[in-house]
């Protein structure tokens, strides 16, 4: 089992590998010259020239990729063009918020996202079914960012429950309507696959057997169907990753949470490249890892995979 | 029992999607106002006789906008998803087809693009390239790009096996020739699905990217950038959200009634 671990974890390497070139090509096509970007074209040729060394632009691009990436391996992602932090630095004080974040919505969407989807096929054909479906069908179709903001003014704006925006003291408070909105944002794929997975299982013939024998239908459901559907399901976390990652930048965004995704749209924005290269392999990093994770996860779960 | 659903979801799709197209190529002549007319008289009007959608806090006219937004959205996405299925198609189906080297090459650059959340990829484009509809156009056909291919790899792979394929090949027919007129026509439906559901997901793309501020650029307006401006009033004028929001839910909602509805229609082995 270890074993099996390591060789997952030696093989997202090369993909590792490639993230990191692919993050360092993006500095590498900005047009022009990101040192005038830096300091305007009307700064003399010397603090262009020490500019570009001390940043090594004067060193060939393999060079520059390695002493990069060597830099980045010890935990130096450079300092932020704009605020002049480290940006390593920047980004773990920010973990603590999208990880919070992310946790809230991935619980809401574990419970709601897999309990309407088997509740959805278990009524395969019924009308509760076809309303449930159709609730998705529309749900899938409006941007979390328009969901976050109709949440904001109804809760904040109207009701006045809720905090609208920012950290405020930390609480948890802060983190119902960014999390409630995010995890029913994931609640929809999870429920739509999760239904998907059920309704494949329910047509086996172990389910009409434990029918025929007498269960009742909800140790059916979810004593033999659901803990079968888990092993898929556990795949489909894989899926809702990205969802995660994507949407908790969206969420951050609107919500003026100061997380990850926050700083990322930022330095962005500010065209702060630094920064930028840093919350990209680090967002990226996490999330093939935790791909890789899933993926062990399918294998532990599975005893085909594990065992074969 | 789904190929009876599949027909109305489809038809409904096609419905939407014509409605935004409609609104994206008949724009100027069913707006009441030019887009970016002024009017700070009128600054922040709720949604009334002269204003359908209210005004904006320069006194613009929402309804307008929305309609031109679509022209905008509308344009972006499709040629964002016209540059993915070329590249998809013709990656995915050399890779199937000709197997070997080729297809561990187009692969490994598969999984290296799917190894990225496509709006972090999106943005990351958007902070090099610069905000604006190139990158817009360049990042949303990266991160659209591999789904397909892996999609048409898998079809080829399956019917190159196939007896006619071997039959065209005993008479003489070339590797292109097989592709363009015996492999390709055979994965034109489940193509056709995925690039329907595809426009959708660039619609959501592009739109999240403009309202990131890092996609359209003001004065020009897509939904996305419409909802970020709209954001600064949302106490005083939610409408400037809602409007834009909903226009970009009727066009995703379009896309994957349409997508959906062509896949029971076509493809019986995905239905359930």
């Amino acid at each position: 089992m270890l074993a099996l671990a390591l060789r997952r974890l030696a093989g997202s390497i090369p993909v590792l590998l490639a993230v990191s070139v692919v993050t360092f090509t993006l500095l590498y096509i900005v047009p022009g010259d990101p040192v005038t970007a830096l300091v305007g074209d009307r700064a003399s040729p010397e603090t262009i020239a020490n500019l570009r060394r001390e940043l090594g632009l004067d060193l060939p691009v393999h060079e520059r990729y390695l002493a990069w990436l060597k830099r980045a391996l010890s935990g130096d992602l450079g300092r932020s063009w704009v605020t002049g932090r480290p940006v390593a630095r920047s980004i773990v004080a920010r973990v603590p918020v999208t990880a919070r974040l992310a946790l809230t919505a991935f619980l809401v969407s574990s419970v709601v996202g897999l309990g309407v989807g088997v509740y959805s096929a278990s009524r395969h054909g019924r009308p509760a079914d076809h309303v449930v479906r159709l609730t998705l069908l529309l749900a899938g179709a409006v941007p979390v960012f328009v969901a976050a903001t109709v949440a904001m003014y109804v809760f904040g704006v109207r009701l006045r429950v809720l905090p609208v925006s920012g950290l405020g003291d930390g609480s948890l408070r802060h983190f119902i309507l960014p999390g409630l909105v995010l995890g029913v944002y994931l609640s929809i794929f999870q429920a739509r696959m999760t239904r998907s997975v059920m309704l494949e299982i329910i047509r086996q013939d172990y389910i009409r057997t434990a029918r025929a024998k007498g269960l009742p239908e909800r140790v059916v459901i979810w004593r033999h169907a659901f803990r079968n559907a888990l092993v898929s399901v556990i795949t489909l976390l894989g899926g809702s990753l990205s969802n995660l990652l994507v949407g908790s930048v969206l969420t951050e965004t609107i919500f003026n949470l100061p997380g990850i995704g926050r700083f990322t749209v930022d330095a962005a924005y500010a065209r702060d490249f630094p920064a930028v290269m840093g919350c990209f392999l680090f967002q990226s990093v996490v999330f093939v890892l935790a791909n890789t994770l899933v993926d062990l996860g399918y294998a532990l779960a599975d005893p085909r995979v594990r065992l074969g | 029992m789904a190929r009876a659903a599949g027909l109305p979801m489809a038809v409904a799709g096609a419905l939407l999607l014509t409605l935004v197209a409609l609104a994206a190529v008949a724009g100027p002549w069913l707006a009441p106002a030019h887009p970016d007319e002024l009017s700070l008289a009128e600054s922040l009007r709720p949604p009334g006789p002269g204003h359908p959608f209210g005004t904006d806090y320069f006194g613009r006219d929402v309804f307008s906008r929305v309609l031109y937004g679509a022209r905008v959205s509308l344009a972006i996405s499709l040629s964002a998803q016209l540059i993915a299925l070329v590249v998809g198609v013709a990656l995915g189906a050399a890779a199937g087809y000709f197997g070997g080297w080729v297809d561990g090459a187009v692969m490994r650059l598969v999984d290296v693009v799917m190894a990225f959340p496509d709006l972090l990829l999106a943005i990351g484009i958007a902070a090099s390239l610069g905000p604006g509809v190139p990158s817009v156009l360049l990042a949303l056909g990266l991160v659209g790009w591999p789904g397909l291919c892996r999609l048409v790899r898998g079809e080829v792979l399956a019917l190159k096996e196939r007896d006619f394929i071997d039959a065209a090949r005993a008479i003489g027919a070339g590797d292109l020739w097989i592709l363009r007129r015996h492999v390709l026509p055979n994965v034109a439906a489940p193509i056709l699905i995925a690039t329907t559901l595809g426009v959708g997901s660039r619609i959501l793309q592009e739109a999240s990217l403009s309202f990131l501020g890092l996609g359209v650029q003001p004065p020009a307006a897509s939904w996305g950038s419409m909802v970020h401006h709209g954001l600064r009033w949302l106490s005083r004028a939610p409408w400037l959200v809602i409007f834009p929001g909903l226009a970009i839910a009727v066009a995703v909602l379009g896309s994957n009634l349409l997508g959906d509805g062509l896949r029971d229609i076509l493809d019986p082995r995905l239905r359930d």
